[in-house]
Order: structure tokens, then C-alpha cells, then sequence
């Protein structure tokens, strides 16, 4: 019995014309919802196309000619079975589906009507002329001035700084980039194979240019020619302590050489403020009026350089492991207290209540046993770590203005009588405490991902704590933790514009009264989009420094 | 054989010395730290005492005049004295301190769960784009993402209100937007709002009737469908039942409930609401409708039908809505605090009608010199009611007025929380394993399914603990309406800091309320992040 099998009929792949019915054919059957994308998206394109075409016709015509050449291509490419590497991309990423490209085609036109916009308010109407920014000078149909840019350009740079320190102001930025050029070039030098400057010493002179750039840019005051003797004793036996103390702790090895450089610092530190006090070379600059482009970049970099070292502490420390204190101690003496409290004071604070609030008030005493029992319940009794979670937690779930405004207003308060704090010396402490917080949280992160046979090895080998925390822990957590890190620096260096709301000029206090004077009135826009760019520059920058930090490392672990 | 005991000495045996002793070392180091603390603080806190007491008594005054302690916060029952310029609820100048805070705590809420809402919603979708196959929207997405998220929030808000808000045209020039009833200009931007008249309650008892037999229907035909298989379009059944409940509501409750009238003087020929149309046609001189357009602006604003309403209350919408249904051109001369004040306007001829629920012109007719000269007419009231903005001499009257400070301060923070959200978002559909994608595409899900069913699912698990940290930065963010003058918490406290000088106890209770929103909001998403957590073994 011989069965014939009829073979089934294939559609022939070389024949074009099956491919083209089968492409016809795959456009049928759809959904309703997709033939009513396909009317929307063709009907809004159609839309714009002829208003574009109308403004102007060369730049539409080519778009359109160009969409309809990638179709084509796409199509042809499809029908022959023969795409090259441009064809495919096109398929793959503009033409996958009729939908796609009729989306395309109507992106490429909302979009080519927000450049126009942009384009005609920034460039074909503006004026560039200095002199041209007044009210007056502007007449109707201007777009931008964007001489307002060179105009006010030392207002947006340093603020209100007086004119006689922008010499320091421009030595300190040289100080800085020529470091920075330094180590970039060690760092390329080394990385050819060339032996160059050791890194004790770039880390040295990294270490040391806080001082020179601070005396630049604040100034020492006058006073007379005074060497104290036991001051410079002081402090020379002080270094040479933490010094034998940091090698007890075996975290530094001792040298002679070490430690005759570590007691040198104080001296020449000492001598070298005389010395400049005396000859008033750097009159002291009032900090207060730093202002522009130089004051957000003292924030953000004296923040990050401040909170680092806090919020690695904050970190540890609210990982503390340490044995608690155990309830049977503060628990009886809290008992004691409550209740001799409630004897003495709250019969008094009930008599004189006012109102019903007073009176639960009165019964506070309660809360300390509570508060007892509570600290036991999270912490386990281990007042470290309680301290740092409560500090952590509370200065997290307040907003920024708070801390700032509560810095200006409070942080006075808690010093002499008498003595002056300024403004901007009470910010930047306030802004380093609240970016710490959020530093220990990310370096926690890090720390919770080391694994715990780090802890153990280290603790096998027998390093003591800080030995563990400086060779084995801190390396690993913040390598883990770069994108983040990176990250929260970003946003210190963006929320450093925070601090034009209480009152100091930094690129936004500036840009913001800028405004104020009538050469410049209304010129709002423009200084707002300088200052949206300088951040967005910064902050780019840094972000996509951390995108290769990140993949040189990822490629490194493999 | 060497005996190991010889080398440890008999009296300490095999104890670790305390100066090592790491237990030792942390109680000391316990100890050292609460020292430390005590310290610290008993030096701050005496200059901080000492300083305060420099401030002056006056700190502390009591309403009685005598000072103490505990009258640390009385200061904040005085009169505020300053204007709020927008509240959710009424606010005078004459109210406490604390009131005024309260009201911007809401402000600070409202702004702060709408953030929320539009910037999970934006993100979500941009997140989604930021993965499509086509090229120009994910470069789009990217870009977007890239530049708001390295710009500063505080730069974003102020040109956002500077560039778009304030660039808006006078209110007498309003934009209309699309030829829709949306007017925008520089004091608000209007938009049509439902309103709930009196027969409402009526509408929304048969309403909740219709969503319980929704209920019943699903759940019943669900069960027959589990059980035999067959679709039962239970979703078309609720719906259709829904609809029928709610249409009988709606035509039933203004019967029942009907309470909207207009007063008329018995000299205007008018004998129902639907005979105002003569009115005005006699009023102008023509003799149709549609002949009213062939008249000047002006020439029609004088024959339009003049109301009066009062300022609460609904009718004003009801009456406004029923005679725009007919096409009569009216217009709202005035809007007067209670009835008598607007039945004045009656006999000064100042308007044809006054607009008020039956019950409140019942009561003024009988108060009114001569009540057989007048007659209340029934207005038909549809439960909810369209308020359309429309423009009345130089000003918008009518719909929900959005501030341009909330509006921009609402659109800044969409903006920059949508794009860290897109980010997470992003991140959470690339932790879905790809064989997951694969078997929904071989299970022959549509996209759109493969993302709802399957995909989003799961990448909530990894999505929801950055997005708790998203949502806490949006509400301390909101705090930046300061900066273009939005009334909320931290720009009211700024100004009573400024009025009473108190600013530690202000600051004090702003950040305790600022902490406790936060809390609030963390226990709650992390209650709701871990029922969504894997279940594993």
C-alpha cells in the first residue's frame, strides 16, 4: 500500500511576491486598537507635518524623504532577504512594526517643532552684545540676551566678592587644577609602565592644599609678631602622641623619618600664620561674601571632604556589635527616677494645669522607664549604635531648608556670647552633618554587602579593629558602593543650590538677584538656563566619570 | 611530650588580659561615649541656656502675663495677622498660629500626594520607554532622564514657574486652551469641575447599590466561570448593571430630591425657566436664538439674563449649567452673602433673577416687602453639575481655579521624581529573568499583557524599597515652594518665624511634624514591600 504523501505547499522564500502578500497579510487581523493607533499616530503626524510645512520647507521635506528612503530600504531589504548592517539597525530600531514607524515619523516631528521653538528663541533671535541688555535696549521680538552671561559674569562667578581678591580667588582655582593636572598625568605616567612621583607624596600634597587655598580664600588676620613657645610645644608633643598612639594601634608602622616629619608639621604650620599674620599679606576676606560659582563649589567639596569621614564613623557605628549595656542597669535606676520624679513634680505641674494637654504633660515621668525599655528593645542596649540610628534617622526624614534655616538660626546659640559666627561658616557646617547621615547609610550598604568570611579572616589573622576597618573593610565597601557614592555627590553638588533660600549667593542666590539690577531686568530665563547648564555640566560630568569608573572595575573583577 | 599547660602561666591560666578584652573594650567604650556626650552637651547646653535667657523672657510669656516654661508654645494661639494665599479649607487673618500651620501642612500634603501619584504614573511609562525597540523613544527617555536628574530641583521649579507660568497673559487675556472651557493666565489656571448638588446623596446611595450588585456579579459569575470554563462577560454584566442603577439614580433623585429655584419678579412674563429664552430675546429685539449672533459683544451683554446667587452653595453652577444647555447668554452680576443682600438686587432691577435652593427663597420671600409681586420658579437640577470656566468682564468666573505657584510647584517635582522612578523602574523590568519574557511571548501574550501580567509583577519586588526612599525625598521636597511662594508648611512657618520671633519652637514643631509624615509614610510602604516580597523556602 503506497500512501502518497502530498507535500504541504511552502511559501517559495526567494519569490518576492509571497514575501510581499505575507507582509500585506501580517498587516490584517489585527486588533481594533492597533488599526486605531495606526489612524491617531498618522493623523497627528499629518497634523504637524503641514504646520511645520507652512513655517518653512526645505528641513520637513527632508525628513519626510528620509523616513520614506528608510522605509523603503527596510521594506526592500525585507523582500530580498538581504539586509546590510544599516538596514538591519533601521528594522531593528525605527521600522519593526507599521506602528513603529509611523511612530517614528511622528517623534521626529515633535520633536523637529520643539527645536524650532528652542532654536528660533535662542539663536536666530537673540542678541550677544553686553551693552544690549536693558529693558530698553530690548525691543519687542528679542529672544535671549545672552550678553547678560558676559556682563554679569563676575557676579555669577565669585558674587559679591570685592574686586581686590579676585587675583587669590583665581590662584586658588590655579592651585587646585595645577594638583589635579599632577595627579592626572602621575595616573596616565603610571599606567604606561613609567615610574613617577610616589603617591605618599601626591596624597601629601593633596593633603596639604586645604591650607593654602583656605588662606587664599579667607584670609589670616593681622596680628603682631608673637611666638609662643609652649604653644609650639604643645603641639608638636600632641602630633608626636597621636602618632605613637596610631602606631600602638599598629595601624602605621613607626619610622624615625616618619616621626620627625609628623613633628615638624606644627611648627612650620604655626610659624608660617605668624609669619603671614604679621605681614597681613592675606587680609581676612568676610566668607559671607562669597558668592556665584566659587561658593557652590566651596559647599559641595568642603561637605564632601567633611562628611566623609563622619558618615564612615556614623556607619560603623551604628553596626556596632558591641556588648550592650544590659537591662538590669538602667532599668531600676529609671524605675527610681520615675518614680521619685512623679512624687515631687507632677502633683505641682498638675495644680497649675491649664488645659486638658498639661495634664497627660504632667504625667511625663512615665516616659523614662518607656525610654528604658525601648533603648533594650533596638538596640540591645548598645548606646553607639542607638546614638548613631536616632542621628541617622531623624536627620534623614527632615528636609534640607530646615537643616540649613535650623543651622543659620540655632548653631549661634550654642557658642559664647559674643561670638560672631557667620553665616556661611554655619551652613557649611550644617550641610556636611546632613550629608554625612546619608554617606553612613550608603556606606552601610557597602559594608552589608562584604561578605561576613571577610570579617571572620580578618579577625583570624588577628588585625584589631582598625587594622580590619582600614586594610580589609573600608576598600571592599566603598568599591562596591562607587555608583552610589557617586551619586550622593551629585546630589550634594545640586542641592548645594539650597542655600540661596536662607540667604547666602551662591550660582542660584546670584542668578536670582542678578535680576534685581535694571541693566539686567527680566533676564530671568536666560540666568536660570546659564545656571540649569553650569549644574548640568558638574553633575554629568561626574556621573558619567562614575559609568567608567564602573566599567573599568567590573572588567577588572573578571 | 610536651606538656602545653607549662607554657601558660598558673595564675592567669588561659584568660585574655581586659586591657584586650574586646567585651570589656566595648562596655568601656559605651561608657567613654555617654561621658562624652554628657559632656558635649553640658557645654553646648549651658552656652545655649545662657543665650537664651539673653533673648529675654520674653520667650516664654504666658497668656496671663507671667512667664514660664511651659507657655513655650502659647504664643502660637495669637492671631495670625497674615494672608495665606491659597488654603484647602477657610482660613481669616483672625485665626491662631496654629491653624495657619495646619492649613500649610495640608498644602504641603496635597502637593505632596499628587507629586507622588504623577511621578509614579510618568516614571512607569517613561521607565517602559526607556526599553522600547524604537530608537528615537528610547534616545528620548534617556535623554529626559539625563538631563532632569543632573539638574537641580530648586533650578527646575523656579524656571519652570518663571519660563512657563509667569509668562502667561493677564487673566483678562486668558488663553483658551484647544478651544476647551481651560482658561490659563498669570493669577490661575481654570479648569470644569463637577459639582455635587442636593440631590447628590440621593445619586450616591443608588451609586454604592450598583457597585455592591457589580460586586455580587463578579464574584458569582467568576465562580461559574472557574467551575465550567465558559466566559461568562462578567466584566460586560456588572458594567451593564452598574450603568442601568446608576442611570435610574440619576434620572430619579432630581425628582425626589428637588430644591433648586429662582426668585422673579411676577412683572417679568417668565412662568418657567425654559421661558427666560423670550426674556432675552425681547430685551435684545430679535426674534431667534441664533439672531443674537448677528448683535455686537456689547449689545448682548446687555440683553443677557443678570443673576444673582449667593457665594457658597451650588445654584449658581445648576443655574449656570442649565441655561448654558440652552444656549441663553447670561451673566453673574452678583454673588452676595445671604439671601436678603441678593433679593435687594431684585428691587433695584440690578439682575432678572436671584438663584438660590427653594428653601432659602421661601424664606426671603416671606421676608420681602411685598411677596405677592414675586415668584419662585422650579429649576431643573441634574445631580452633578459641569462648573465651566467662562469669562465675565476681566476676570474667569466658574470651575476649579489651580494657583500658578501650585501648578508649577506640582509639575516641577512630577518632572524630577518621574525620572529617578523611570530609572528604578528600568531597573526592575532588567531583574526580570529573560526566560520569563521569552515563555510569555511563546505563550502568545501581546506586549502589552507580557508587561501587565507577567513582567511588572515581579519587578515590584525589586522596585518598591528604592521608590520608598523616591517618595520620602518628594515630600521633603516639596518644602522648596518657598522658593516661588506656595504656602506650604515650610514657607508658613518661614513667615511666623518672622511675625513672633520664635524660631526654635517653630522649628522645633515643623520638624517633628516633617519627621512623623516620614515615618508615616516609610512603615507603610515597607508594611506593603514586604507582603510583596518572594515567598522562598
Amino acid at each position: 500500500m503506497a500512501t502518497r504523501v502530498v507535500a504541504l505547499e511552502e511559501p517559495n522564500p526567494r519569490s518576492p511576491q509571497s514575501s510581499l502578500t505575507a507582509v500585506i497579510q501580517s498587516m490584517r487581523g489585527r486588533s481594533p486598537w492597533t488599526y486605531l493607533s495606526w489612524l491617531v499616530l498618522t493623523g497627528l503626524s499629518a497634523l504637524l507635518i503641514i504646520r511645520q510645512m507652512r513655517e518653512s520647507f526645505p528641513l520637513p521635506l527632508a525628513i519626510l524623504l528620509a523616513w520614506l528612503i528608510g522605509i523603503s530600504t527596510v521594506v526592500w531589504g525585507e523582500l530580498n532577504h538581504r539586509h546590510t548592517k544599516t538596514t538591519s539597525w533601521l528594522k531593528a530600531n525605527l521600522f519593526s512594526s507599521t506602528a513603529n514607524a509611523l511612530l517614528s515619523l511622528f517623534v521626529c516631528f515633535v520633536l523637529l517643532s520643539l527645536v524650532r521653538v528652542v532654536w528660533d528663541y535662542a539663536v536666530v533671535r537673540a542678541t550677544f552684545d553686553p551693552d544690549l541688555t536693558a529693558p530698553e535696549a530690548r525691543p519687542e521680538g528679542v529672544g535671549a540676551a545672552w550678553g547678560v552671561l558676559i556682563g554679569a559674569s563676575k557676579l555669577l562667578l565669585t558674587g559679591t566678592l570685592e574686586m581686590e581678591f579676585l587675583p587669590r580667588v583665581w590662584t586658588a582655582f590655579g592651585i587646585v587644577t595645577g594638583l589635579g593636572v599632577l595627579t592626572l598625568a602621575v595616573h596616565w605616567a603610571n599606567r604606561l609602565g613609567r615610574k613617577t612621583l610616589p603617591r605618599s607624596w601626591l596624597n601629601g600634597l593633596w593633603l596639604v592644599s586645604p591650607l593654602p587655598i583656605y588662606i587664599l580664600l579667607a584670609g589670616i588676620p593681622r596680628r603682631d609678631p608673637f611666638v609662643s613657645l609652649p604653644a609650639i610645644l604643645a603641639g608638636t608633643a600632641l602630633f608626636i602622641g597621636v602618632y605613637f598612639a596610631l602606631d600602638t594601634l599598629r595601624i602605621i608602622q613607626f619610622r624615625i623619618r616618619t616621626m620627625l616629619l609628623w613633628a615638624c608639621v606644627w611648627p612650620i604650620l604655626y610659624l608660617v600664620w605668624g609669619f603671614l599674620g604679621w605681614t597681613g599679606w592675606f587680609t581676612p576676606i568676610n566668607v559671607d561674601h562669597w558668592g556665584g560659582l566659587l561658593l557652590t563649589l566651596v559647599i559641595a567639596v568642603f561637605s564632601i571632604i567633611v562628611s566623609f569621614p563622619l558618615g564612615v564613623g556614623l556607619a560603623f557605628g551604628r553596626r556596632s556589635t558591641a556588648r550592650g549595656i544590659p537591662l538590669w542597669l538602667p532599668l531600676p535606676i529609671a524605675i527610681v527616677l520615675a518614680v521619685w520624679a512623679l512624687l515631687t513634680s507632677t502633683p505641682q505641674v498638675l495644680t497649675s494645669a491649664r488645659n486638658g494637654t498639661e495634664k497627660i504633660l504632667a504625667f511625663w515621668p512615665l516616659l523614662i522607664p518607656l525610654a528604658a525599655w525601648l533603648f533594650q528593645r533596638f538596640f540591645k542596649g548598645n548606646v553607639i549604635s542607638g546614638a548613631c540610628t536616632i542621628y541617622i534617622e531623624i536627620v534623614r526624614g527632615v528636609p534640607l531648608i530646615t537643616v540649613l534655616f535650623m543651622a543659620i538660626i540655632i548653631v549661634p546659640l550654642f557658642f559664647q556670647e559674643g561670638a560672631q559666627i557667620k553665616n556661611t561658616w554655619a551652613v557649611l557646617a550644617g550641610f556636611s552633618l546632613f550629608n554625612a547621615a546619608y554617606l553612613a547609610e550608603v556606606v552601610r550598604g557597602g559594608l552589608q554587602a562584604i561578605p561576613l568570611g571577610q570579617y571572620e579572616a580578618a579577625d583570624a589573622l588577628g588585625l584589631n579593629s582598625f587594622q580590619k576597618i582600614r586594610f580589609i573593610l573600608l576598600p571592599q565597601a566603598l568599591q562596591i558602593v562607587i555608583p552610589a557614592l557617586v551619586g550622593l555627590f551629585v546630589g550634594v553638588f545640586k542641592s548645594s543650590s539650597l542655600v540661596g533660600i536662607v540667604g547666602l549667593f551662591d550660582l542660584m542666590g546670584i542668578a536670582a538677584s542678578v535680576t534685581g539690577n535694571p541693566k539686567w531686568q527680566g533676564l530671568r530665563t536666560e540666568l536660570y538656563i546659564i545656571a540649569a547648564v553650569v549644574y548640568f555640566l558638574g553633575s554629568y560630568a561626574m556621573t558619567s566619570y562614575s559609568w567608567r569608573l564602573e566599567r573599568r572595575l567590573a572588567n577588572a573583577k573578571r | 611530650m610536651t606538656d602545653v599547660k607549662a607554657f601558660l602561666s598558673p595564675r592567669t591560666g588561659n584568660r585574655i588580659p581586659f586591657w584586650r578584652d574586646v567585651r570589656v573594650l566595648g562596655v568601656v567604650g559605651q561608657l567613654a561615649f555617654i561621658v562624652f556626650v554628657i559632656f558635649f552637651f553640658r557645654t553646648i547646653g549651658s552656652n545655649f541656656i545662657g543665650n537664651i535667657e539673653k533673648l529675654g523672657k520674653a520667650q516664654f510669656i504666658c497668656n496671663d502675663g507671667s512667664y514660664s516654661l511651659r507657655c513655650m508654645f502659647d504664643f502660637m494661639q495669637t492671631q495670625a495677622g497674615f494672608e495665606i494665599a491659597e488654603t484647602p479649607l477657610s482660613y481669616e487673618v483672625t485665626d491662631s498660629y496654629w491653624y495657619a500651620l495646619s492649613m500649610g501642612i495640608l498644602n504641603t500634603l496635597k502637593v505632596a500626594v499628587l507629586a507622588i501619584l504623577g511621578s509614579t504614573v510618568l516614571g512607569t511609562l517613561t521607565g517602559i520607554a526607556r526599553l522600547s525597540n524604537n530608537w528615537l523613544v528610547r534616545s528620548i527617555a534617556k535623554w529626559y532622564i539625563e538631563l532632569i536628574r543632573n539638574t537641580p530641583l530648586l533650578v527646575q521649579i523656579v524656571v519652570i514657574y518663571f519660563v512657563v507660568f509667569l509668562t502667561l497673559p493677564q487673566s483678562s487675556k486668558a488663553i483658551q486652551a484647544f478651544n476647551l472651557p481651560i482658561f490659563l493666565s498669570q493669577r490661575s489656571l481654570s479648569f470644569p469641575r463637577l459639582v455635587p448638588t442636593a440631590s447628590f446623596s440621593l445619586l450616591l446611595a443608588f451609586l454604592i447599590l450598583g457597585i455592591i450588585e457589580f460586586q455580587v456579579l463578579w464574584i458569582a459569575l467568576g465562580k461559574r466561570q472557574t467551575e465550567t470554563g465558559r466566559n461568562n462577560h462578567r466584566m460586560l454584566w456588572g458594567l451593564a448593571g452598574l450603568i442601568l442603577i446608576a442611570g435610574l439614580g440619576w434620572l430619579v433623585s432630581p425628582r425626589i430630591l428637588d430644591s433648586e429655584g429662582i426668585l422673579i419678579p411676577k412683572s417679568s412674563r417668565m412662568r418657567s425657566v425654559d421661558q427666560a429664552e423670550q426674556v432675552v430675546l425681547d430685551r435684545a429685539g430679535v426674534d431667534h436664538l441664533p439672531d443674537l449672533q448677528r448683535l455686537t459683544p456689547e449689545q448682548r451683554a446687555d440683553a443677557a439674563l443678570k443673576i444673582c446667587t449667593l457665594q457658597s452653595g451650588t445654584s449658581e453652577a445648576n443655574v449656570a449649567s442649565v441655561l448654558r444647555s440652552q444656549d441663553i447668554p447670561f451673566r453673574v452680576v452678583k454673588r452676595a452673602e445671604n439671601a436678603s443682600l441678593a433679593a435687594e438686587g431684585l428691587l433695584t432691577e440690578e439682575c432678572d433673577a436671584v438663584a438660590a435652593s427653594k428653601s432659602v427663597l421661601t424664606a426671603q420671600l416671606t421676608a420681602m416687602e411685598t411677596p405677592a409681586s414675586y415668584l419662585i420658579l422650579n429649576v431643573p437640577q441634574k445631580p452633578l453639575v459641569w462648573s465651566v470656566p467662562r469669562r465675565e468682564g476681566l476676570n474667569i468666573a466658574g470651575g476649579v481655579k489651580v494657583s500658578p505657584e501650585f501648578a508649577g510647584l506640582l509639575t516641577a517635582l512630577v518632572i524630577y521624581a518621574g525620572a529617578f522612578i523611570a530609572e528604578i523602574v528600568r531597573a526592575g523590568i532588567l531583574s526580570v529573568s529573560k526566560g520569563q519574557k521569552d515563555a510569555a511571548i511563546a505563550l502568545g501574550l501581546t506586549e502589552g499583557q507580557r508587561l501587565r501580567l507577567i513582567v511588572l509583577p515581579q519587578a515590584l519586588r525589586v522596585i518598591i524599597p528604592p521608590i520608598i526612599s523616591e517618595y520620602l525625598g518628594t515630600i521633603k521636597d516639596s518644602s522648596l515652594g518657598i522658593a516661588i511662594g506656595f504656602p506650604e508648611m515650610y514657607n508658613v512657618s518661614y513667615t511666623i518665624i518672622n511675625q513672633s520671633g520664635r524660631s526654635i519652637q517653630v522649628i522645633t514643631i515643623i520638624m517633628v511634624v516633617y519627621l512623623m509624615i516620614s515615618l508615616a509614610t516609610s512603615a507603610l510602604l515597607n508594611w506593603y514591600n514586604t507582603r510583596i516580597q518572594f515567598v522562598e523556602r
